[in-house]
């Protein structure tokens, strides 16, 4: 088990600057929607130690019912580094249709540089399961009252002074991406891509159906 | 006659005793237990005499204040020595701190083109594992906006 030494803020080599401080969400990434449901979603994703937070940057996978508002149809799993943090945590976040919403932060150092696996299961009573590089680290309770038509890979910051995910010198990526439907694995075949927020500062750049890329526009530290 | 001042005298005796003694079982159990419900993780209080916590209380209480960025006006609840367990994690030694008055951002974004979504409000309530045996060393969290 490895755990969390408290810290502040480290500036990395490259340290981007200057960003403001604004609060709001930003999302940038790609997803895909069906009509006969995913039973789950996996992704590698391989990033970088993203310099300054100030609110939280994180990097995730997730089913969706898109025919319900976000926080009471969503299972997601990914890594987060909140404003304080020195390294990033394995997460997994997921509400039911009466709104209760749960967030479980999970003991594990991810080194954002390497290839970490994020797999989001639907179980047949309705729960969620959660797995980071192959281990089952979280589970939902049954019966969370929806079912996934879509699934996303974003990067996600909650203010304008939070590095989003990569830079135009090292990139995050997602890849290997797949998908189950009717109980088969499938490489995910088309994704859009969605820009939600502050629109100016992700990018994405898709180099393959199953593979992308997604930086901060305003960032080139390595 | 005898019978109905029995009867009487015996359910006068029950109110009585209900309400001396009022039903502990459906009492809502605390925040921090309906929220671990709610996960994988699970926390073990049953904590052997000899075992010895080298991160004190109130060292522990600091640690978990600054990682979630709680303001001055939170409040420590309880914080209460266990073994943490999840999935993956067996038998961690912890300082289980419930911390209230907290104003963490919820994580979970989701992408939702053509929906206006107004930023759900912030999660009040944490519960913070940090490590009893390491100093400053933080295990994880779990919230939710249950109440």
């Amino acid at each position: 088990m490895s755990g969390l030494l408290l810290a502040f803020p480290r500036p990395a080599a490259g340290f981007c600057t200057g960003l403001g401080s604004q609060p709001g969400v930003t999302l940038g990434g790609r997803y895909r929607t069906t009509l006969v449901g995913y039973q789950a979603v996996n992704a590698y994703i391989q990033g970088r130690d993203a310099t300054p937070i100030v609110n939280s940057t994180s990097a995730w996978d997730m089913l969706k019912d898109p025919g319900a508002p976000g926080d009471r149809s969503l299972a997601q799993a990914g890594t987060l580094r909140r404003v304080g943090w020195s390294a990033y945590y394995p997460f997994a976040a997921w509400s039911s249709s009466t709104g209760v919403y749960v967030e479980d932060i999970k003991p594990d150092s991810p080194n954002p540089s390497l290839n970490h696996t994020y797999l989001v299961e639907a179980l047949a009573d309705n729960s969620y399961q959660f797995s980071f590089d192959g281990t089952v680290f979280d589970h939902s309770l049954p019966n969370q009252g929806w079912w996934p038509y879509q699934i996303q890979f974003f990067g996600e910051t909650h203010d304008r002074g939070d590095h989003f995910p990569g830079s135009t010198a090292a990139q995050v990526e997602f890849w290997g991406l797949t998908m189950k439907i009717s109980d088969g694995w499938y490489t995910v075949d088309s994704m859009t891509n969605g820009l939600q927020g502050y629109t100016d500062i992700p990018g994405i750049n898709a180099v393959a159906p199953n593979d992308f890329y997604i930086w901060d526009t305003r960032c080139s530290d390595v | 006659m005898y019978r109905r001042r029995l009867a009487a005298a015996f359910i006068v005796a029950l109110g009585l005793l209900v309400a001396i003694f009022p039903d502990r079982g459906s009492a809502e159990p605390p925040w921090a237990d309906r929220v671990l419900a709610l996960t994988s993780t699970r926390i073990d209080y049953a904590i052997p005499s000899q075992t010895v916590a080298s991160v004190a209380r109130a060292t522990a209480i600091q640690s978990a204040r600054v990682f979630v960025s709680a303001p001055a006006s939170a409040t420590a609840l309880s914080t209460r020595l266990g073994f943490y367990s999840d999935l993956k994690t067996q038998h961690v030694l912890v300082w289980v701190v419930d911390l209230d008055g907290v104003k963490l951002e919820r994580l979970a974004g989701a992408y939702s083109p053509g929906r206006i979504s107004a930023t759900p409000p912030p999660l009040t309530q944490v519960l913070v594992f940090v490590s009893a045996s390491e100093p400053g060393v933080v295990v994880g969290y779990v919230s939710s906006n249950i109440k």
